[in-house]
């Protein structure tokens, strides 16, 4: 979803509310247990903003260290070096102005730098940058629970004279580290430094390291045995395959077996409002604009909040079990075909949210071309803006009794929409790939595979909101001005009862009156204007204007319809929709949502990049318009062909 | 293959810096020549002394300078110095080890221990040996000298292979380096 990841731009994220208590920045290598240090000290009391002039989100929070004493907290990107590759990481630059040249941004006063017991060789060569800069650092070592139940070890005291700075060990879901902590903190500055920095030359930093390391007596951890044993199968060539699609099979009919009574509840509260406005609003403008665009509108995209819900919560639960990155390696071979390698498939991955964080995702990719080619592909992934238009359009073609075997029809459905959205982001990813390529060296592939673990609530729960609180501010900005434009648009201009009585129409009968002022809406002369080019695939003059007000957003298909169908049949939109037919041309009469239609339309909304922000952020982060526009072009004429293959397909068939 | 040191701070005093070295590359002893650039600093004061455990090498400032000025001038000396071990020239000072080693794990983690039983613990260098003493609670705890044993000996131990036992009396252990 793009909400999530606001690209608006708005100003710094330091409020003056903050200037002059002392800053701590909270730095990390990713997978660093960052994060839930930062959740944990400053409660989730965050504030969210961006940093000037980027995208990436800034999160801070203030924390009372004691009885008049409070601090500033900086939750700075996960970095893996200060060798800026990505936006993320240069943003650490900047924060921490190791060139002396910041001006954005308020520069912390001390560091708590965040080392995961487990993988210590790789986070010390961070270390070893920040302290070049001079600033006073903690060191949080975290997971250390983790190391010692495989068998891993580390002598504290000697790591911290190693180090010569501050060592704190701090396990997730324990308070005592974080009382220790605070105690530290609150002396930030006394902390001790190291009597020689460390050296600056990545060869003399990897010996630095090792030398530190050896010294502390560390152990690497043993994978765990349950890990292992779970592995073993996970990750074999054909049982895990086979658990993987199974995953992803249970995960929609998920979604849509737990979803509907939930949905309709949010339905029975819409026309319960429905009926509020039917009863008390008289004025009759204001009444129409009430029961079509906010709730015929805008509900009928809320309806899918439980939906969207459902997917971040199991994103999150397979991201927090540790499956996700099991997925991710699996995929490896796969995306090897595609001549990508498994961190594209993360990025692909992320995409089944939204295609702008997974776009972003391609920064953690080494070569440039895989990266163009990833993005290329990214937003064929099926994203969450895209469920509503398939969920409606899936219950339109199939009744929800409809089994195939003993499973749900609509999640066969719908899992099956996944599928082909991801094979086809793959093979489009291939031929980029092919065509940009002119051969080069082969990256190692490289990836943490974290421990299996049972998933923290808190993380899971700060996750869904985040995603819930985006859907919810998208449906009340984009989604609501772009619905009250296309309502504008569809009652106007107003018709004088001598004119529909002129033309035929009832004027008594009110479902006549605004099928009659529909149809000859503005709406309608632009829907009708670019019949040419969708008649073939048998859409009409609604499902175009449709079409084009989803360019605003995915979700507002769902709306305009459900717009469409208020005004029509205001009782029960849902048959409205069912029971329209087709107006004019050749194939009047014709129920317009027949089977042929409605495989037409999916595979359209499977293959147009209906989505302004990721071209936005097509352009971002390739650096120009070229990129964006040939996706643009090639996702419209892909979706064009092959939705009307599809409808071919579907009539012969049917 | 770059050779892996960090250095270490000594508790009390500045001018030293103890730095972890591979272990067994260099003669034990307080070392009178380096080669390059490490060398010129022992011979022109930057560095006013070093000296060489198993596995680190301490070395001392010159009057008036910093290690936050020098640190990476000798960080870089000593490991190109390290390279060419058969062109130092350490003379053999058992008893001066041992008793820097000795003082470094008493107000470091032994000595941690110790004080936070409630004990003291005191060394005293007499030619080659070093004598340990332990006081306060540990006075008259009967467990005293296995402790001190068990700790100090074991930590000794890692730190200088060499480490010879001379004599045990009660809450007194004296120790020295195999020559």
């Amino acid at each position: 979803m793009s909400g999530q990841h606001d690209h608006c731009g708005s100003g710094g994220g330091s409020s003056t509310a903050n200037l002059g208590l002392t800053r701590f920045a909270v730095v990390g290598s990713p997978n660093s247990g960052k994060t839930t240090l930062f959740n944990s000290l400053t409660g989730l009391h965050a504030k969210t903003g961006n940093y000037p002039g980027v995208t990436v989100a800034r999160y801070e929070g203030r924390m009372r260290l004691g009885e008049n004493q409070s601090v500033v907290v900086e939750d700075l990107p996960g970095s893996y070096s200060l060798d800026p590759i990505s936006p993320d990481e240069q943003i650490v630059v900047d924060v921490l102005d190791t060139d002396h040249h910041n001006l954005r941004v308020d520069v912390p006063d001390a560091m708590l730098v965040t080392l995961n017991a487990t993988t210590l060789r790789r986070s010390l060569g961070l270390l070893a940058q920040l302290q070049q800069t001079g600033l006073p650092i903690c060191v949080v070592l975290t997971f250390t629970d983790d190391l010692t139940r495989r068998n891993g070890r580390l002598d504290i005291p000697a790591f911290t004279r190693a180090l010569g700075v501050p060592v704190v060990t701090v396990v997730a879901g324990h308070r005592d580290g974080l009382a220790d902590l605070r105690h530290v903190m609150a002396r930030s500055d006394s902390w001790t430094t190291p009597v020689v920095a460390p050296p600056t030359d990545p060869a003399e930093v990897n010996a630095w390291a090792d030398s530190v390391l050896k010294s502390s007596r560390y152990r690497m951890p043993e994978i765990d045995k349950r890990t292992r044993r779970i592995d073993s199968l996970v990750l074999h060539p054909v049982i895990g395959t086979a658990i993987f699609l199974l995953t992803m099979f249970v995960f929609f009919q998920t979604i849509f077996t737990v979803a509907a009574p939930l949905q309709d509840y949010v339905e029975q509260f819409f026309s319960w409002l429905g009926g509020l406005v039917a009863e008390h609003v008289h004025i009759g403008w204001l009444s129409a604009f009430l029961s079509q665009a906010v709730i015929g509108g805008v509900g009928s995209v809320l309806v899918f909040l439980p939906q969207i819900v459902l997917l971040f919560l199991l994103i999150a639960l397979l991201e927090g079990t540790g499956y996700l990155a099991r997925a991710a390696f699996l995929m490896d071979r796969v995306m090897a075909r595609a001549g990508l390698e498994g961190r594209a498939f993360v990025a692909l991955l992320s995409s089944f949210a939204c295609a702008i964080p997974g776009i972003m995702a391609t920064r953690s990719l080494p070569s440039a071309r895989d990266r163009l080619a990833t993005m290329m592909g990214a937003p064929l992934m099926t994203c969450s803006a895209r469920l509503p238009v398939y969920i409606l359009l899936v219950s339109l073609m199939l009744p929800a009794q409809a089994r195939v075997g003993v499973f749900n029809a609509r999640g066969v459905v719908m899992f099956a929409l996944y599928l082909a959205g991801a094979l086809s982001a793959m093979a489009v990813a291939a031929v980029f790939k092919k065509f940009t390529s002119r051969g080069g060296p082969v990256l190692p592939f490289y990836m943490e595979m974290p421990p299996y673990q049972v998933p923290r609530w808190r993380n899971v729960g700060a996750e869904v909101w985040t995603a819930a609180s985006a859907f919810l501010r998208k449906v009340t900005s984009i989604i609501m001005a772009t619905t009250v434009v296309l309502w504008v648009l569809l009652n106007l201009p107003m018709r004088g009862e001598a004119e529909m009585a002129a033309a035929g129409v009832d004027t008594g009968d009110e479902a006549a009156v605004s099928s009659y002022v529909l149809d000859h809406s503005y709406a309608a002369s632009i829907g009708r204007s670019v019949e040419p080019v969708f008649e073939p695939l048998g859409f009409d003059w609604r499902i175009n204007i449709g079409i084009l007000s989803s360019l605003a957003a995915r979700e507002v298909f769902v709306a305009t319809l459900g717009q469409v169908a208020a005004a029509e049949n205001p009782e029960e939109p849902a048959e409205a929709l069912r029971t329209m037919t087709v107006q004019d041309g050749p194939e009047a009469g014709r129920p317009l949502f027949d089977a042929p239609t409605i495989a037409a339309l999916l595979v359209f909304f499977m293959y147009a990049l209906q989505c302004m922000s990721t071209v936005g952020v097509l352009r971002r982060e390739s650096g120009s318009w070229k990129w964006p526009a040939i996706a643009f072009g090639y996702m419209f004429v892909l979706a064009w062909v092959l939705a009307l293959a599809a409808r071919t397909v579907v009539a012969a068939v049917t | 293959m770059t050779i892996g040191i960090h250095a270490e701070r000594v508790a009390g005093d500045d001018r030293v810096v103890r730095w972890v070295v591979p272990g067994g590359r260099l003669p034990v002893g307080r070392a009178r020549r380096a080669p390059g650039r490490l060398g010129e600093m022992l011979g022109e004061g930057t560095l006013s002394g070093a000296l060489v455990e198993h596995g680190a090498v301490w070395l001392w400032l010159g009057e008036g300078l910093s290690w936050a000025g020098r640190g990476a001038a000798v960080q870089s000396a000593l490991r190109d110095a390290l390279a060419d071990p058969d062109r130092w020239l350490v003379e053999p000072a058992p008893g001066e080890v041992l008793e820097h080693v000795t003082a470094d794990l008493l107000t470091g983690s032994v000595g941690d221990f110790v004080r936070s039983h409630g004990g003291s613990v005191t060394a005293e260098r007499t030619g080659d040996t070093v004598a340990v003493r332990l006081g306060g609670a540990c006075e008259h705890c009967p467990a005293a000298g296995l402790t001190l044993r068990q700790r100090l000996v074991g930590e000794l131990r890692r730190r200088c292979p060499d480490l010879v036992e001379v004599d045990r009396e009660g809450r007194q252990l004296t120790l020295a380096l195999r020559g």
